[in-house]
C-alpha cells in the first residue's frame, strides 16, 4: 500500500472564537486530483494552508508524507508545490528572475519543463511580475510549484483568472505534468465544469466542515432529484433518508426532494408508503452544489 | 450628512491599523486632565492640567494630520470614488470636517482651563494662550499638512519636495537661537491657511483623476521590491548567474540578497541625513557648547527601521516556509542571523560615514561620537526583536510595548546625549539596560514565533494589474 500524501484527522482551526475548520478527517493517496469546492468563506484555503503548515491547526492533525504539518522536514518540502490563492510573488523581479530565485531552493529543478510550459502557457518571462495581467502571474506562479517536479502540488483557486480557452489548456497541461499515479494534486475552485473534467475525487467543504468526500462519480451517482407526485396530500414528514433539499407545491400533492445515498428499495418503499409516483432524476456537479447549499 | 460623519470618523479612528490604540491614549490624556482639573482652584494647576489635556488632544490629531492627506487621496482615487454621486464633495466636506473638529478638540481643554480659572476669580495666567488662538493655530497647522501630504504622495518626486523643509528648518534652528523669529500672529496663520485650502478645494474638484498614494507598495509598506532602492537592489542581486539558497532566502526575508546589501541599498538615507546635520552643525551653537553638533542625539529612533524590518520579516518568512528549514524555529534563526546582521550593518554604516566627517572636521567629538553610536547598538537590537515579537494583530500588550518602546527612546534622547564630556558609566548603564530589555523581548519573539500563524501574519502585496 502506497504512502498517503496528506492524512488528516479531526482538524480544527478557529480564529476570534469562531470556527472555521471543523474537524477535518480525510486522506489523499498519489494518483488522487482532489477538487475542494465550497462557498466563499467555508474554509477551503484555510484547510489548504493549515494542512500544508502555514497556520498551527487548533487541533487534530495534519500529516504530509508523514511528517507532521507543523516540522516539514527539507526533503519532504522539496516534493511539495503550493500555488496561493493571492501570488507571492516579487513585484520588481521579472519572470526570468523568481524563476532563478525559487530554482536555487531545490536540488532538482527541472528547467527544461518550466522553459517549455513558460513557452506554451505564453508566460513572458522578461516582463516584472508588477505589470503582469491576473493571468499571466497566476501561471508564473504555477510554474514556479510545477519546476521542482512535486509529489503533492496544491493550488488555491488556480484558474480564477483565466479566460476558459486557457483555463482548459492550463488545466490539461497541468494535469499531464503532475497528474501520474506517483502524484497527487489538490486544487480548490469555484469552476464546477473544471471539477467534473479533471478531478476523480471532491471535496465539498460546508461551514468548516467536510460534507462530501469521495469519487466524483460516486457523488453524481448518489445524489439524486426526486418528483414526487401524489394522489393524496403528502405527509409533512416524508421520511426519506438524506434528504439535501426539498420543496412541495402548495397543494402539497407534489414535491421536489433533493436526496443523497438513497437506494432503490428505499425509494420504492417510499413510492409505496406516500401512494406517490417518484420520478428519480440525476445531477449534474453544479446542480449538486446549488442543492447542497440550498 | 451621515455619510460624511462616517468618513470623518474614519480619518479620526481608523487610517493606520494602529491609530485606534493612540486615540484611545490621546482620550486617556484629555479626559484625564479634564477630570482632574476640575478639582482643582489654583491657576497654575489648571494650566498645567490644560496643556496636559492638549497634548492628548494633539496625540489624537496627530495620525490624522500627517496622513490624513494621504488617506483622502486614497480614496479620492478613480477606483474608488467612481459612479459614486458627489463623491469629492463628500471627502472634502469629510477632511473639512475632521480638520475642524480636530482643531476644536485641541483648542477645548484650554477654553476650559481659562473658563475654570475665571470662574474661580483669578486673572489669566500671563503668557497662557488663548483658546482661539490655539483652535487658529491648529486648523491652519492640520489643513496645510493635510493639503501637502495630499500632493506630495501623489509622485515621489513631490514627495521629495515636501521633505525639503526637514533639511532646512532644523538647521536653522541649530544656528540660531531665535527660533520664533518674527513670525505672523495666528489670524494671519488661519487666513492664509483658509486661502490655501480654497485653493486646494477648486483643485481638487476640477483636476480630473488622482492617482492613489505613491509611497508605499502597498498599504502596510511591508515591501521594498517597490521601491527604487529595491529595484536597484534586484538588479545587483541577479547580475550574477545563480543565488545561493543562503542569498535566496536573504533576499525573500529582507528584500536584499545579503544584510550588507540590504543595509547599503535601504538604510544608506539615514547616514545621508545624519551627515547632512553633521556638515550643517559645524561651528553652531550645540557645538560650542561641547555637545556633538548635528542630530546624532536622535540615532536611537533609528532603531524602529530594525523593528520595521524585524515586523516585516516575520511575515515573509512565510515565503521560505515550503523551501527552507524544517520549522519555525530555524526559521526564525535564519531571519534573525539576516534581519540583526542587516539592522547592524546599517548603524554601522551610518556611524561609520558620520564618524569619518567628524573625525576630519571636528576630529573633539570622534571618540565621543563612536562611543555614542556603540551604545546605540543593543537599544537597535532590543527594537528589532520587539519588531520580531508583533507576529499577530496587535493586541493590547502589543501596543504597550511599542509605546513603551517609544517612551524609552525619548528618555534615552533626554538623558544620554552625545557630547565631549560623555560619561561612560551613563553610556554603559543605558547598554546594560538595553541588553537586557533584549533578552526579554528575544524570549517573547521566540515564543511567539513558536506558533506563527501565517494566515494571520501575512504579507500584502500591492494591487495586481489585471486583464
Amino acid at each position: 500500500m502506497s504512502e498517503s500524501a496528506v492524512s488528516i484527522q479531526a482538524l480544527h482551526w478557529a480564529i476570534k472564537g469562531r470556527s472555521v475548520l471543523q474537524g477535518i478527517t480525510t486522506e489523499v493517496r498519489p494518483g488522487d486530483v482532489v477538487g475542494v469546492i465550497g462557498k466563499n468563506g467555508a474554509g477551503k484555503t484555510t484547510l489548504l494552508e493549515t494542512m500544508l503548515g502555514f497556520s498551527p491547526p487548533a487541533s487534530g492533525s495534519a500529516r504530509i508524507f508523514g511528517e507532521d504539518c507543523r516540522n516539514l522536514s527539507e526533503a519532504v518540502k522539496m516534493r511539495i508545490g503550493f500555488v496561493p490563492q493571492q501570488d507571492e510573488l516579487l513585484p520588481t523581479l521579472t519572470g526570468t528572475h523568481q524563476i532563478s530565485l525559487t530554482s536555487s531552493f531545490y536540488s532538482t529543478w527541472d528547467s527544461a519543463l518550466v522553459d517549455r510550459l513558460a513557452r506554451e502557457w505564453e508566460v513572458p518571462l522578461d516582463r516584472r511580475a508588477n505589470v503582469l495581467s491576473g493571468g499571466e502571474r497566476q501561471k508564473l506562479s504555477t510554474l514556479l510549484a510545477l519546476g521542482n517536479r512535486p509529489d503533492l502540488l496544491v493550488l488555491d483557486e488556480p484558474v480564477a483568472s483565466l479566460d476558459p480557452l486557457a483555463r482548459r489548456r492550463f488545466l490539461q497541461q497541468l494535469l499531464e505534468v503532475a497528474g501520474d499515479a506517483q502524484r497527487a494534486v489538490i486544487f480548490s475552485t469555484h469552476i464546477v465544469s473544471d471539477l467534473e473534467r479533471v478531478a476523480n475525487r471532491i471535496w465539498i467543504i460546508k461551514d468548516g466542515r467536510l460534507l462530501w468526500d469521495g469519487e466524483t462519480d460516486n457523488l453524481k451517482q448518489s445524489v439524486r432529484r426526486l418528483h414526487i407526485r401524489a394522489r393524496r396530500p403528502l405527509p409533512s414528514e416524508l421520511g426519506l433518508r438524506g434528504v439535501l433539499s426539498s420543496r412541495r407545491a402548495p397543494d402539497n400533492m407534489t414535491a421536489t426532494v433533493t436526496v443523497r445515498d438513497l437506494g432503490e428499495a428505499d425509494l420504492q418503499a417510499a413510492a409505496a408508503r406516500m401512494e406517490a409516483h417518484i420520478e428519480s432524476e440525476g445531477l449534474g456537479l453544479e446542480d449538486i452544489f446549488l442543492e447542497i447549499h440550498a | 450628512m451621515k455619510t460624511v460623519l462616517r468618513i470623518a470618523q474614519g480619518f479620526c479612528w481608523s487610517i493606520i491599523p494602529l491609530q485606534s490604540w493612540i486615540v484611545l491614549l490621546g482620550a486617556v490624556f484629555l479626559l484625564g486632565a479634564m477630570g482632574f482639573g476640575a478639582f482643582e482652584q489654583e491657576p497654575q494647576d489648571i494650566h498645567i492640567y490644560a496643556m496636559v489635556g492638549m497634548a492628548g488632544a494633539i496625540i489624537i490629531a496627530f495620525v490624522p494630520a500627517l496622513s490624513g492627506g494621504a488617506a483622502l487621496r486614497f480614496a479620492s482615487s478613480r477606483s474608488m470614488l467612481h459612479l459614486r454621486p458627489r463623491g469629492r464633495a463628500t471627502m472634502l466636506s469629510a477632511s473639512m470636517l475632521a480638520i475642524t473638529a480636530l482643531a476644536a478638540l485641541i483648542a477645548l481643554p484650554v477654553l476650559l482651563g481659562q473658563f475654570a480659572t475665571q470662574s474661580a476669580g483669578f486673572a489669566p495666567i500671563p503668557r497662557s494662550p488663548l483658546p482661539a488662538h490655539v483652535f487658529a493655530v491648529s486648523w491652519s497647522v492640520m489643513a496645510l499638512l493635510w493639503g501637502i501630504v495630499f500632493v506630495a504622495s501623489g509622485s515621489r518626486a513631490f514627495s521629495f519636495l515636501a521633505i525639503l523643509p526637514i533639511f532646512i528648518v532644523p538647521p536653522l534652528l541649530i544656528h540660531s537661537s531665535q527660533a520664533a523669529l518674527d513670525l505672523p500672529g495666528p489670524f494671519t496663520w488661519f487666513l492664509l491657511a483658509l486661502a490655501f485650502w480654497l485653493l486646494f478645494t477648486v483643485w481638487y474638484m476640477r483636476a480630473d483623476a488622482f492617482r492613489t498614494p505613491r509611497w508605499f507598495g502597498d498599504r502596510s509598506s511591508q515591501n521594498f521590491e517597490s521601491t527604487p532602492a529595491g529595484m536597484v537592489s534586484s538588479l545587483l542581486d541577479f547580475s550574477r548567474s545563480a543565488l545561493s539558497p543562503q542569498r535566496a532566502g536573504s533576499l525573500l526575508l529582507l528584500g536584499a540578497s545579503s544584510p550588507l546589501r540590504y543595509a547599503i541599498t535601504n538604510t544608506v538615507w539615514l547616514a545621508v541625513i545624519f551627515l547632512f546635520f553633521a556638515v550643517m552643525g559645524t561651528g553652531s551653537a550645540r557645538a560650542r557648547a561641547g555637545r556633538v553638533p548635528g542630530m546624532e542625539f536622535v540615532l536611537v529612533f533609528g532603531a524602529t527601521l530594525g523593528a520595521q524590518l524585524a515586523y516585516m520579516s516575520a511575515r515573509r518568512a512565510r515565503l521560505l516556509w515550503l523551501r527552507a528549514g524544517s520549522d519555525r524555529m530555524s526559521l526564525f534563526a535564519m531571519a534573525e542571523r539576516n534581519g540583526l546582521a542587516a539592522t547592524l550593518w546599517s548603524l554601522l554604516l551610518t556611524a561609520a560615514i558620520v564618524g569619518c566627517f567628524t573625525l576630519l572636521r571636528a576630529p573633539d567629538f570622534a571618540r565621543s561620537l563612536l562611543l555614542f553610536a556603540a551604545a546605540q547598538l543593543p537599544a537597535w537590537v532590543a527594537a528589532y526583536y520587539c519588531g520580531m515579537s508583533l507576529t499577530r494583530t496587535p493586541n493590547l500588550i502589543d501596543v504597550c510595548l511599542c509605546i513603551g518602546l517609544v517612551l524609552l527612546f525619548f528618555v534615552q534622547m533626554v538623558f544620554v546625549q552625545p557630547k565631549v564630556d560623555v560619561s561612560s558609566l551613563q553610556l554603559s548603564l543605558a547598554a546594560a539596560f538595553w541588553l537586557g530589555l533584549s533578552i526579554l523581548l528575544r524570549a517573547l519573539a521566540k515564543r511567539r514565533w513558536r506558533a506563527l500563524d501565517w494566515r494571520i501574519a501575512r504579507l500584502t502585496f500591492p494591487s495586481q494589474r489585471t486583464g
